[in-house]
């Protein structure tokens, strides 16, 4: 943690969470339990996913207040939520469900009011705002300095001495996503941060298999910094 | 960055440059004979957050709390304790991090007598302290003579208040608990001002969720000593939803001053209240929930006046017998409802104007607002928003207050919910962290 | 003349019948309460005195949103270190209503644009790091 601080410190225009213990410990929620995702099951479930009505998502986006911190058309206002504009159907889909089941809990209020916001809706509601957000893209930070060499390579070529395979290969060669993957381009980069650290830490246990968990556990505070401003600025056209 | 941040001015100029920002703790300056030294009666909401907000100005004072207990329990959220959803763990805070981090004095004590000449404050143990500035946050007097036969003794006892989150809440709780199938909660619902004017209808509703699973047939009797309550909208269109509310099977039943509510007598060894009308009404539990004025402290000191509250200076809170005394929270006499939220920010108030004056500037224009998030279930809150602004006429401050609409939006209502408990923990951090 | 009304008002009777079937319809009723101030006594209370400063008005906001802004792990945004204009932005969007919130309309009703200025300065000049402090409750 201490650690955490002094490198986000050094960094103009960064900051550290603080996932103490008793940040979690704090929170008085204590979300159901659900089983864990296994590849299979995902595709069942995928496979029957309604078909979702972009024009009742947009009135579910104001109604049930998910315009409140996520901003119009899923454009984040705030800097510490996430952008929701252009993922994938497949990828708002699971995640609302995944806070509705208490499979995504990372023990903060975030996670909590999540959970709150997701209790009423419906398979079909979802389906209906996941059709509504993938109507739209990130609109991506403006550019402010030279990417590193070294993320550039991360992102294309990944890293075989520490088996990260490379970020695209899965987020798309321009961080748009792909069925179950998130899209990254334009997302907010203190949520990418958090995001990161909370599969690093295991906060954030609701991916199929540890397929995103498993490449955090080794990269350094540092390039999940690096990582996070890279994406902030790319557009995913 | 196009503007210096305090990590730049750091790096710069090194740590004791810009020390008089208090977020790191106090300067040497502070352990000199010659600090100003700003004592502070009472470590609650009020004089913790006072405290703590002292620091965050003035690295160079010396700030020394008086406090009897070595923890303090909050009281927003503890009514979710009767339904499960809140632990008196969660709500118990510490004084470590006013110690340690911010350098704050914690005496545990009990403050006693003031002697305004010498500015010095006595303590039952620990001796007399002297004080540049004494700022004064003992909370309320609970009040036990508006019923007959009802007091401290039987509050400690087998009748309960727990208007304030201890022992009390958890013997009430037990109460509810172990109440035979299809009984009766009678809650005493005092006139105003009292604190946390809402607090008595959450209880109701965060009781009568616990009834909902374990003793469906009990039922809940509010009577009041008030014809309305703030929320009542809100707590009417909860209870109709939820408990029947207004039918004959209710499991909350309100009766207001105006159809008998309010209650005179108790008769603790028979379990009956006496309403003013002479009507004789039986319960299981009795919860009366007791009026309040200006603790002992205040008026053994002769800061009360007549009205049983302590009146003030409204720009910097300084009390009428010496200005170099402030006053706060509760007991003051002000035209703002007696809330946590209220005292913490009254708190902040004076902590500016005392570092004003000890600059040797003119205090500016104080601002207070008491923005609360109340609840009536895990799925339901609502929210008030009230802004205080200085007049410097009549009680000093003009009042405009807005409350949420009531709605059947169900995403709104819980999500409304959820900021409340945000608040709860944001607010606790706040004054202890 | 008589077919461009007819055609008008088959339209309009279209576009509400399009929103009646789209848009989710909640009951809500407002709440009032004795505590107003008409707009010209406002004025007047605000032009009496000089203008709270911008701290003054902006640790009103940390029950919610952290001591100096910096709560990063709650629901409510944190402020600390927020680019000026962003603020202004969104205090003015809730203010008037244009943008959607749970509780910060009724509490950005309330002020100035200088007061909102004032306020977006001091939480942009405040470090953008989570303010936590793990040792203040006894248990965990």
């Amino acid at each position: 943690m201490k650690k955490t601080l002094l490198i986000s410190a050094l960094t103009l225009g960064t900051f550290s969470i603080g996932f103490t213990s008793s940040a979690l410990a704090e929170n008085g929620h204590h979300a159901p339990k659900a089983e864990a995702w296994t590849m299979t099951h995902w595709n069942q479930t995928a496979s029957r996913i309604p078909t979702g009505d972009a024009i009742k998502g947009a009135d579910l986006h104001k109604a049930a207040m998910c315009m409140t911190c996520h901003g119009d058309k899923g454009q984040a206002p705030s800097r510490n939520v996430p952008s929701l504009a252009g993922n994938t159907i497949e990828y708002t889909y699971k995640t609302l469900m995944d806070y509705q089941t208490g499979l995504r809990h990372e023990g903060d209020g975030k996670s909590s009011v999540m959970t709150a916001a997701t209790h009423d809706l419906t398979k079909q509601d979802m389906a209906d705002l996941s059709a509504y957000y993938a109507q739209y893209a990130m609109i991506s930070q403006p550019v402010v300095a030279e990417v590193d060499p070294a993320i550039d390579k991360l992102v294309r070529k990944g890293d075989a001495s520490r088996m990260i395979v490379p970020c695209a290969s899965c987020h798309g060669a321009h961080g748009e996503g792909n069925a179950v993957t998130p899209a990254l381009a334009g997302q907010t980069a203190h949520y990418f941060v958090r995001t990161m650290k909370s599969y690093k830490h295991k906060y954030r246990t609701n991916d199929i298999n540890e397929g995103m968990a498993q490449f955090t556990y080794d990269l350094t505070d540092a390039e999940i910094q690096a990582l996070a401003d890279y994406y902030a600025v790319l557009s995913a056209k | 960055m196009s503007q210096m941040t305090r990590r730049d001015l750091i790096k710069i100029f090194g740590a004791s440059a810009v020390a008089s920002t208090g977020l790191f703790g106090a300067s040497k300056a502070a352990y000199a004979n010659n600090a100003a030294h700003i004592v502070v009666v009472g470590g609650g909401i009020g004089g913790a957050s006072f405290a703590k907000y002292m620091r965050l100005m003035n690295a160079d004072v010396k700030i020394t709390i008086i406090e009897p207990k070595a923890e303090y329990i909050f009281c927003p959220g503890s009514n979710e304790i009767f339904s499960g959803h809140e632990t008196l763990e969660n709500l118990t805070v510490n004084y470590k991090t006013l110690k340690n981090r911010f350098k704050i004095d914690v005496v545990q004590d009990v403050a006693t007598e003031i002697n305004y000449e010498k500015h010095e404050i006595a303590t039952l143990k620990s001796g007399k302290i002297a004080y540049d500035k004494l700022v004064v946050s003992p909370g309320p007097e609970f009040v036990y003579d508006f019923v007959d036969g009802y007091n401290a003794e039987l509050a400690e006892g087998d009748f309960p208040h727990a208007w304030k989150t201890g022992p009390q809440t958890m013997k009430l709780k037990q109460q509810m608990e172990s109440m035979r199938q299809g009984g009766t909660i009678l809650i005493s619902s005092p006139r105003m001002p009292y604190r946390c004017p809402p607090a008595p209808y959450e209880r109701a509703s965060f009781m009568a969720a616990a009834l909902e699973k374990n003793n469906p047939t009990a039922k809940i009797l509010i009577m009041d000593s008030k014809d309305n309550y703030v929320f009542r909208e809100h707590f009417e269109h909860y209870w109709k939803d939820k408990h029947g509310f207004g039918t004959a099977d209710s499991r909350i039943e309100w009766v207001p001053a105006n159809k008998g509510g309010t209650i005179a007598k108790l008769d603790a060894a028979n379990k009956t209240v006496t309403t003013e009308n002479g009507d004789i009404i039986k319960a299981d539990v009795i919860n009366i929930i007791t009026e309040e004025r200006a603790g002992r402290f205040a008026s053994a000191n002769g800061l009360t006046d007549k009205t049983g509250w302590v009146p003030f200076e409204p720009k910097t809170f300084s009390s009428l017998i010496s200005p170099d005394v402030y006053v706060m929270g509760d007991m003051v006499g002000a035209n703002m409802p007696k809330t946590g939220y209220i005292a913490s920010n009254q708190g902040k108030v004076i902590a500016t104007a005392i570092d004003d004056l000890l600059a040797g500037r003119e205090p500016g224009t104080p601002f207070i607002t008491n923005n609360c998030v109340a609840m009536a279930g895990e799925d339901f809150g609502m929210t008030i928003t009230a802004t205080f602004r200085y007049t410097g006429e009549g009680k000093g401050y003009s009042v405009q207050e807005r409350r949420s609409a009531v709605t059947d939006n169900p995403h709104t209502n819980r999500i409304r919910a959820e900021v409340a408990k945000n608040w709860q923990r944001t607010f606790r951090k706040d004054m202890f962290s | 003349m008589k077919k461009t009304i007819l055609l008008k008002g088959f339209a309009l009777a279209l576009l509400s019948l399009s929103t009646l079937s789209f848009a989710i319809e909640y009951k809500e009723t407002p709440v009032h309460t004795e505590f107003e101030l008409s707009v010209e006594e406002e004025k007047r209370i605000i032009a009496a005195f000089p203008m709270p400063t911008g701290k003054m008005l902006a640790d009103n906001c940390s029950a919610c949103h952290g001591t100096l802004g910096a709560e990063f792990n709650e629901a409510m945004p944190p402020l600390a270190g927020m680019k000026a204009e962003n603020f202004v932005k969104l205090m003015k969007d809730y203010r008037s209503n244009a943008f959607p919130s749970i509780v910060m309309h009724d509490v950005a009703y309330v002020f100035t644009d200088e007061e909102i200025q004032a306020m977006a300065d001091y939480f942009a000049a405040q470090d953008a790091v989570q303010w936590t402090q793990p040792d203040f409750q006894g248990v965990n």
